[in-house]
């Protein structure tokens, strides 16, 4: 596997602690993909809760935790956050954004407030550079999965966002992919000079061939032959022709030769979609893309993105899942990417030079709580060993990789 | 001493692993599966004779025990030269330090040669049998006998058999003597 250049931002090591079963937990990640595995019940679904919430700054949740990332690209990184409100506290006062210490280190160097004001750590690591979006996939499909799964309406007024783009744009829980098409659409629709249905239709029409370059991803490596936008939308300009409606923007699928609403395809391909379609980057893309780090949009080259995907697998065929781990460990060369798998055949994507990308959760005890480790020494030997034999994945599935 | 297990399922090698922990006791006896995963339709695989193999490289076993039914009582040439075929392929995988444990119907025959214990857990009354090795089907006598029971139990039942009384069992007699040869 080829590694993304030195210099690129990943996530190199985390500490966390004060999650469900996440208590004490430290591991260490490598560049581009790594794949985490453990039984049930070892914590490897709270483990990556965790960690999006620390990486998203997301901390509305969290009290009585610590955690620490490391990053590195060149310099060394580290991001500190940690809150302990006490419950008479709690009774005090109903809003403790402000009570999350966060500690920016870089070099050794902690990253202090500006002179005059206090200093948000989004704008610290935007000052510092330090720029990257989180993109988080927990099992099955998005509860609102606007424009793919749910046909978009909205308003369009010169130079304004209505509400309905603006909840898109702020929803953290906003798929990736439908966050990109609402910012490609706004920077299309933008640049309309006069409104006339004609216009529209035409900025429109541009617009809708964003899209193209997934459909020789998807067709490769999904059933769907192509995806399109429907063009049953309808336009609607205000008489003071300052603004306009676009109602019913959905997209469509073609599978064995039929155009199929996502609705009609089955679960494993709407999950194939779903994860290949927050994964998958347009490489020549102008626009904007947002950045979860700095809550910036800026261009898509600045930003590192590390991407958590629970178990890929789930309703998947093996053949078709096998596509996917290729599609991630390509994508993994300019990404980071974790896992959670209990599929044996995501092993079998790992190189044998490389078995440091695996790393087993297990739960150690009740009061310990969730342990992440990499394969110590006699665990790499026998990998090795199973390797030259047959395939990785006999090692999880017959020997004694879990006891 | 490290002692290496080689069952047709993991339920086996654990049965084996509690029933002779109860004469073993000495922490110097060591017991470690072996493919714990395999199961009887793929002991027969290239790929587990190779996979046997890695295993037994890299845990070095004093002595590797392969457990298997004979799924017949005796006579029965045809299925003794089979397994017997078996034993000496895998025997040759691990460097001729194997020992066979085989089965006479199959592993349930040893619940019934401590039938008591049996009795006791799931409040049955089978009577206790002459000879075990005669006995067709036993786990299907045990189902039958209590609806309770079903062969994920094999573990807990080993665990609670009283070893004596399960050398009763001839063929168990046999591979315990030749075992304790080996020690």
């Amino acid at each position: 596997m080829t590694n993304i250049k030195n210099d690129v931002l990943y996530l190199k090591e985390v500490f966390l602690s004060g999650y469900k079963s996440i208590n004490n937990v430290n591991i260490e990640f490598q560049k581009g993909l790594n794949i985490i595995i453990g039984k049930n019940a070892a914590g490897k679904t709270n483990f990556l809760k965790f960690l999006s919430k620390c990486l998203m700054l997301d901390y509305d949740e969290l009290n009585d935790f610590s955690a620490n990332l490391i990053f590195e690209n060149g310099r060394e990184i580290s991001l500190k956050a940690s809150r302990n409100i006490k419950i008479e506290d709690f009774l005090k006062q109903t809003d403790f954004s402000n009570k999350v210490e966060t500690v920016l280190t870089i070099s050794g160097k902690i990253i202090k407030d500006n002179k005059k004001e206090w200093t948000s750590i989004s704008n610290k690591l935007a000052e510092n550079n330090i720029i990257f979006d989180t993109t988080f996939l927990s099992h099955g499909l998005p509860n609102e999965y606007y424009i793919v799964d749910t046909s978009f309406s909205f308003k369009i007024q010169r130079r304004k966002v209505s509400s309905e783009l603006s909840k898109i744009f702020n929803d953290t829980k906003t798929p990736y992919f439908v966050k990109c098409l609402a910012i490609d659409l706004i920077s299309e629709i933008f640049n309309i000079e006069t409104l006339n249905n004609t216009e529209i239709k035409k900025s429109l029409t541009s617009f809708f061939k964003i899209i193209n370059p997934f459909n020789e991803i998807l067709n490769k490596y999904t059933p769907i032959e192509e995806f399109r936008f429907n063009e049953n939308y309808n336009i609607f300009i205000e008489e003071d022709k300052e603004s306009f409606t676009l109602n019913n923007l959905f997209l469509e699928f073609k599978i064995d030769g039929n155009w199929l609403p996502f609705s009609n395809l089955s679960d494993g391909t709407k999950r194939l979609f779903y994860i290949i379609s927050e994964v998958f980057e347009i490489n020549e893309a102008e626009n904007k893309r947002p950045s979860s780090s700095t809550s910036l949009y800026l261009g898509n080259q600045e930003i590192r993105r590390i991407i958590l995907i629970e178990e890929p697998e789930l309703g998947i065929h093996p053949h078709q899942f096998q596509k996917l781990m290729e599609f991630l460990k390509i994508e993994s060369e300019k990404k980071q990417i974790i896992i959670t798998t209990h599929s044996p055949q995501a092993l079998d994507a790992i190189h044998p030079d490389e078995l440091n990308r695996i790393i087993i959760a297990y739960l150690a005890d009740a009061h310990e709580g969730t342990k992440l480790r990499h394969l110590n020494e006699s665990e790499l030997i026998k990998a090795k060993e199973y390797v030259k034999e047959d395939y990785l994945s006999d090692y999880w599935l017959y020997s004694d990789l879990e006891k | 001493m490290k002692i290496g297990l080689v069952g047709e399922a993991p339920n086996d090698t654990q049965s084996i692993k509690n029933l002779l922990l109860k004469k073993y006791t000495d922490t110097s006896y060591e017991f470690v599966f072996m493919l714990q995963r395999i199961n009887g339709s793929s002991l027969d695989s290239q790929k587990t004779k190779r996979l046997l193999r890695i295993e037994f490289e890299l845990q070095k076993p004093n002595i590797v025990i392969f457990i298997r039914d004979l799924d017949s009582t005796l006579p029965n040439k045809l299925k003794l030269d089979d397994r017997k075929i078996y034993f000496n392929n895998s025997n040759n995988i691990v460097d001729k330090r194997g020992i066979h444990l085989l089965h006479i119907y199959e592993i349930e025959a040893l619940i019934l040669a401590d039938i008591e214990t049996f009795n006791k857990i799931y409040k049955t009354q089978i009577k206790k049998f002459e000879d075990v090795m005669k006995v067709k089907e036993p786990k299907e006598l045990l189902k039958k006998a209590s609806k309770n029971y079903n062969e994920s139990h094999n573990p807990e039942i080993f665990d609670k058999l009283n070893f004596n009384k399960v050398l009763e069992c001839i063929y168990f007699e046999k591979f315990i003597k030749k075992m304790d040869k080996l020690f």
